[in-house]
């Protein structure tokens, strides 16, 4: 058994809290750094869901949403501990994700509703014996149509539909807590188990990432969310509701219980205040329908996890903070913007490598290591064995029958933390492309040009009914590090600029037509422009 | 013989169009070099400024614009002619604020170019002119020229600076705030009335007596008449027959460039006046035929009359900028303009049987009578021997004699009737081909004809239907705010959760179509029209002829996605905020979910969940 308190804490992180499940953790450097865990394997849409999962259990609770960082008895911050439970919403899934008779069978048109109920639920209680979904009939007053025309619509709000197979990891747009699922691996004749192999805490560690912000931020984003979220129900909701029949009774229905939590090393951040700026920002407009708020909450909340990444192994090393040009030339001839996009994307894959070694450095670096003897023997070996399992929770090839001298494992340590599967760099590159933000192509590598998507995202987020386009590239280059244009290019390379100016300015102006092609750019005159948010709430003085 | 002096002052037009200065250095450029009496620029806002300043409470005036457009130009007139200023305080006034006593009593306060003042005194003036602009000070008012983006700086950079009474800062991020929603709605002042002050844009004042004046002071200047007839080749000099085609307020050639002006400024492309002159003096000079000297002088005119030979000196085409390398056409931004319509690049079977075919003698005749030269004089070799079928002749040849024909006809056809599809419609020739509807329906806003404002809605709500539904619905009454869960189906949507707004009848919910005071541009809006009373949503989807285009064709059968994403994203805005309006409205007792479907009639057929 693993004792956390032995485990080496990465700069300026907490302590790995008592009830950190690390069992089955086999070596410890990614998330000393970065956290438990940012899994590349997670699409960011899962990980908004596996948040509002957290949040959605706490509201039902009737526990404030967010929560706070405990203090310990001599005033210090330590780890929040969070549970929460998953109900398995089982009869919606099944209706989403499995059934394939419904739509054949409504495409029949008959007029004879009650036969086709008839048929369908016969065909039900055939394949799935443990499924009573004879409610249905009652919920849609025997309209089969209606039925069918419901179920039809809550499917077309799937996410990420390409992305599992198993009917137990398919999920919807999280537009209510009727809507949300766990993600599982469902065995034979059994409930199934929680198995992490998609929902493995990305979305725990934004929960984290909001619960650390500052406090003003907290009180204004806290009666955002209980408001956005889940008073105000969504007619998607609504429906979903409709469809569960029991399983709605939460009371008698089948769940399952999150074991342990994330961890966050770093109690406090920028980032993580900008994070929760943008959720404020997103959630108060009142009229943007739940379904677009939640894109711009997946796109932006993937993007400062990104940014995180990216900054976190800046700051572990004493690198100077990254940057972000932004390419939109795209495959002009001479396009050295793109070119310095491509540059920054390695500088920063490469940031993320070196990190995990300046982490690992710093305890070498210690006396604690530098006095264990380097022999090649059972003692000094062992010694050496035991305080990279205590420290990293890394097993060495040392065996007190074939000792390897404490050189050779620290070698092992780093080689095996640099060849980590799903290592942060893997998730980096992962992310940035599913939210819009990160190009990549073979033989070429991977350079930064944002979607219209995550375009749109960014208008919402930080214009407020209308702001000058200058001071629109200002704010996106303050909030998010991206560069853009050439004023923003002399800041980030005091005063001087990395590219011909005219590059800049064209990137400028084509930025500028993207957002015009968006309806959110009203261009007007050679001196002044206007980015416009149409969804701002009206004026009112 | 005596050239015409007048010809190469008009030159320097074109050449220098890129000058700043155009305005002020001409009067200079026309006394020294040509001896010429300057052509007279106008002043639009002058008697504005007069009349506001000579009240008894003139309020704060800015004029902005682009450079070039008159702003300092204006205010020097009304120093010098109209407050009897001194002299030398004006040319010594560059960079300070000038001072003046007005007849009222109160103090006028000038600034000549707000860019020329630097830091020191901008800090010096900040807190009067904060004052007088929020009304604090009433006593003194402003008269400021400075170009938008200058303005807003100015205020920008006053609330960022650090070192100033955190009270004025305040006060500057107001009247900050204020400008910039003042100018984003293109008012010329604030409607909230925060900011006391009238904002001119001299590069938006064109209008069709301005155009009109702009071309006459060029075309009827003294001086055509007193050298000219001195000419031997005076009735068939090029620049002569060019300037006849444009003169007279009935010019066909004329009202088809003041239409062209007016979409142009709807669609947020305005000609300044300087742009007009340029455009002026290139259709009478234009010449195709050396790139490197696209402008007849008396010498080569003399020689093309000589000749008979015309082709290169076609009006039609020199409007276009046609005379200029592709490069030079970006230093002159009124061709871009003019060539971003596509004339004669755009046709139909119609236009092309006529041209070719002479299918309507009689409207053959009738052009021919506006003008003999650049008709068939020009076009009918190229046209016999395509109709013969001659092998050896060039097709590229002959395109571009089709498209030159195209392009006079797009300039000399009548305007026909609002409504009446029966003759060819000059705006086929053009990417815009409802730009002539365009203009009707503007004349029909506000208590125009009837019958043409509610044909054109009804077309531009099918429009709209169809592309919030990706379906091909006939539905033109009621307006469907129609949205998809999420982006999965970009964009189109099967269901909506609002009620249907319509243009007559008996719901409260509402379409209305009127005309913005600012820019004169059509908007259509949703309200909920009770007992008579008005409550509209703010948000208005903007009829810019480009968006009047797409709905007008979307409308007809063109695919919505087919063309311009911009106006499909507008739309989608303008529809989530016209639905979250509407909903203010209705009770939630009942809340529904309504998917559509089209039946076979184009019908819009709904499906009703209740949740």
């Amino acid at each position: 058994m693993s004792n956390n308190d032995l485990i080496w804490p990465a700069k300026g992180a907490l302590a790995v809290p008592g009830h950190q499940a690390t069992s089955s953790i086999t070596i410890w450097t990614d998330y000393a750094v970065w956290g438990l865990d940012i899994y590349d394997n997670q699409p960011t849409w899962f990980s908004l869901i596996e948040l509002i999962i957290v949040l959605t259990d706490r509201w039902r609770k009737g526990a404030r949403l967010l929560v706070d960082m405990p203090v310990d008895g001599q005033g210090a911050r330590c780890h929040e501990q969070v549970d929460y439970v998953i109900y398995t919403n089982g009869n919606l899934r099944h209706l989403m994700f499995r059934d394939q008779d419904i739509l054949p069978l409504s495409e029949r048109n008959t007029v004879d509703q009650a036969a086709i109920w008839t048929q369908w639920l016969a065909g039900v209680k055939k394949d799935f014996p443990n499924l009573d979904l004879s409610y249905l009939r009652t919920m849609f007053n025997d309209d089969f149509n209606k039925f069918s025309e419901a179920v039809g619509l809550l499917r077309s709000a799937e996410v990420e539909p390409g992305h599992a197979k198993r009917w137990s990891s398919k999920h919807l747009l999280p537009v209510g807590d009727a809507a949300l699922f766990p993600d599982f691996n469902p065995k034979a004749g059994g409930p199934g188990n929680l198995d992490r192999r998609f929902f493995r805490r990305s979305g725990e560690i934004l929960y984290l990432m909001l619960s650390r912000a500052s406090g003003a931020l907290k009180d204004k984003l806290e009666p955002l969310l209980g408001d956005k979220l889940f008073t105000q129900s969504s007619p998607w909701n609504s429906i979903a509701h409709k469809l569960q029949g029991k399983d709605a009774d939460l009371s008698d229905a089948s769940k399952f219980a999150s074991g342990s939590f994330a961890y966050l090393p770093v109690p406090q951040l920028d980032r993580y205040d900008r994070l929760a700026e943008d959720w404020i920002a997103v959630l108060s407009h009142d009229r943007v329908p739940i379904e677009d708020s939640l894109d711009y909450l997946m796109r932006l909340s993937g993007l400062h996890e990104v940014l995180y990444i990216a900054e976190r192994a800046a700051a572990v090393q004493d690198a100077a903070e990254p940057v972000f040009y932004l390419d939109m030339l795209g495959n002009i001839p001479g396009n050295q913007i793109k070119n310095l996009s491509l540059e920054t994307y390695k500088v920063h894959k490469n940031l993320t490598k070196k990190a995990v070694e300046a982490y690992i450095q710093s305890y070498f670096d210690t006396d604690e290591w530098s006095s264990v003897g380097n022999g090649a023997n059972a003692v000094e070996g062992g010694d050496a064995a035991q305080k990279i399992r205590d420290r990293f929770l890394f097993k060495t090839s040392h065996k007190q029958a074939h000792p390897v001298e404490k050189e050779e494992q620290a070698r092992e340590l780093l080689v095996a933390a640099a060849n980590r599967s799903h290592a942060i760099g893997s998730a980096f590159t992962a992310h940035a492309r599913q939210i819009g933000f990160l190009s990549l192509k073979q033989g070429v590598g991977g350079w930064y040009t944002p979607t219209d998507a995550l375009l749109e995202a960014l208008v919402v987020a930080n214009v407020d009914g209308v702001m000058e386009y200058g001071e629109f590239l200002k704010t996106i280059y303050r909030r998010y590090s991206f560069v853009v244009g050439t004023e923003e290019a002399k800041a980030f390379n005091k005063g001087s600029l990395p590219a011909p100016g005219q590059l800049f300015v064209a990137n400028e102006r084509r930025f500028e037509e993207r957002l015009l092609a968006l309806g959110f750019v009203d261009r007007k005159s050679d001196d002044c422009a206007f980015v416009i948010n149409p969804f701002s709430a009206g004026k009112t003085e | 013989m005596a050239d015409n002096p007048l010809i190469p002052f008009l030159s320097s037009y074109a050449a220098t169009a890129a000058s700043d200065s155009l305005v002020d250095e001409n009067v200079r450029i026309a006394l020294k070099r040509h001896g010429v009496q300057p052509i007279e620029a106008k002043a639009p806002k002058l008697q504005a400024l007069i009349d506001n300043f000579g009240s008894p409470s003139p309020v704060n005036v800015v004029l902005t614009g682009t450079a070039g457009d008159g702003k300092t130009y204006h205010i020097r007139k009304f120093y010098l002619d109209h407050l009897a200023g001194d002299e030398k305080a004006w040319i010594n006034g560059g960079g300070i604020a000038i001072e003046v006593k007005l007849e009222s009593g109160k103090t006028l306060k000038i600034v000549k170019d707000l860019s020329e003042v630097n830091q020191e005194v901008k800090a010096q003036i900040l807190p009067s002119f904060a004052a007088s602009l929020l009304g604090d000070d009433r006593d003194t008012v402003w008269l400021v020229a400075a170009n938008d983006g200058q303005l807003l700086k100015f205020w920008r950079d006053a609330n960022g600076n650090g070192s100033l009474d955190p009270t004025l800062r305040q006060q500057c991020a107001r009247v900050y705030e204020r400008i910039m929603a003042t100018l984003k709605d293109d008012l010329s002042c604030d409607p909230q009335d925060v900011v006391k002050a009238d904002i001119h844009n001299l590069s938006r004042s064109m209008t069709d007596e301005l155009f009109g004046e702009v071309l006459d002071s060029v075309l009827e200047h003294p001086r055509w008449d007193a050298e000219c007839p001195a000419c031997p080749a005076a009735d068939k000099c090029p620049i002569r027959i060019n300037r006849q085609l444009l003169r007279g307020k009935s010019s066909p050639f004329r009202r088809r460039l003041v239409e062209v002006m007016e979409i142009s400024k709807r669609n947020d492309k305005h000609l300044p006046i300087r742009y007009v002159l340029v455009l002026v003096a290139n259709i009478l000079l234009g010449d195709s035929r050396n790139l490197d000297r696209p402008l007849l002088t008396c010498r080569t005119a003399r020689q093309r009359a000589a000749s008979g030979e015309y082709r290169t000196t076609n009006p039609f085409n020199n409007a276009l900028g046609l005379n200029f390398r592709e490069r030079d056409i970006e230093k002159l931004p009124v061709f871009s303009i003019m060539q971003s319509f596509g004339i004669g690049l755009e046709t139909n079977n119609r236009v092309d049987r006529f041209l070719i075919d002479r299918t309507n003698p009689a409207l053959h005749e009738k052009l021919e009578a506006i003008d003999p030269i650049y008709g068939a004089r020009l076009f009918e070799s190229d046209r016999t021997s395509y109709l013969e079928g001659d092998p050896s002749a060039d097709s590229r040849a002959f395109e571009e004699a089709m498209a030159n024909q195209r392009r006079r006809l797009f300039f000399l056809l009548d305007t026909p009737p609002a409504g009446d599809s029966g003759p060819i419609s000059p705006w086929d020739l053009t990417i815009f081909r409802f730009a002539g509807h365009y203009l009707d329906f503007i004349r029909s806003l506000g208590g125009g004809d009837k019958s043409v404002f509610d044909k054109t809605v009804r077309s531009l709500i099918k429009g709209i239907n169809r592309t919030l539904t990706g379906m091909m619905t006939e539905e033109s009454e009621k307006l469907w705010l129609a949205r998809s869960i999420g982006r999965l189906e970009g964009g189109v949507g099967r269901i909506t959760q609002s009620p249907q707004p319509a243009i007559s009848g008996g719901s409260f919910a509402r379409v209305f179509v009127d005309r913005h005071p600012g820019t004169g541009r059509p908007q259509m809006r949703v309200g909920m029209l009770i007992r008579g009373k008005r409550d509209d949503s703010d948000a208005a989807f903007d009829l810019r002829p480009l968006q009047f285009e797409y709905l007008m064709r979307v409308s007809e059968g063109s695919l919505p996605s087919s063309f311009s994403r911009q106006c499909q994203q507008e739309l989608r805005h303008f529809a989530l905020v016209s639905a979250a309006f509407l909903n203010e409205f209705s009770p939630d007792d009942n809340p529904t979910v309504t998917v559509l479907a089209l039946s076979k009639t184009g019908q819009i057929q709904t499906q009703t969940l209740e949740i």
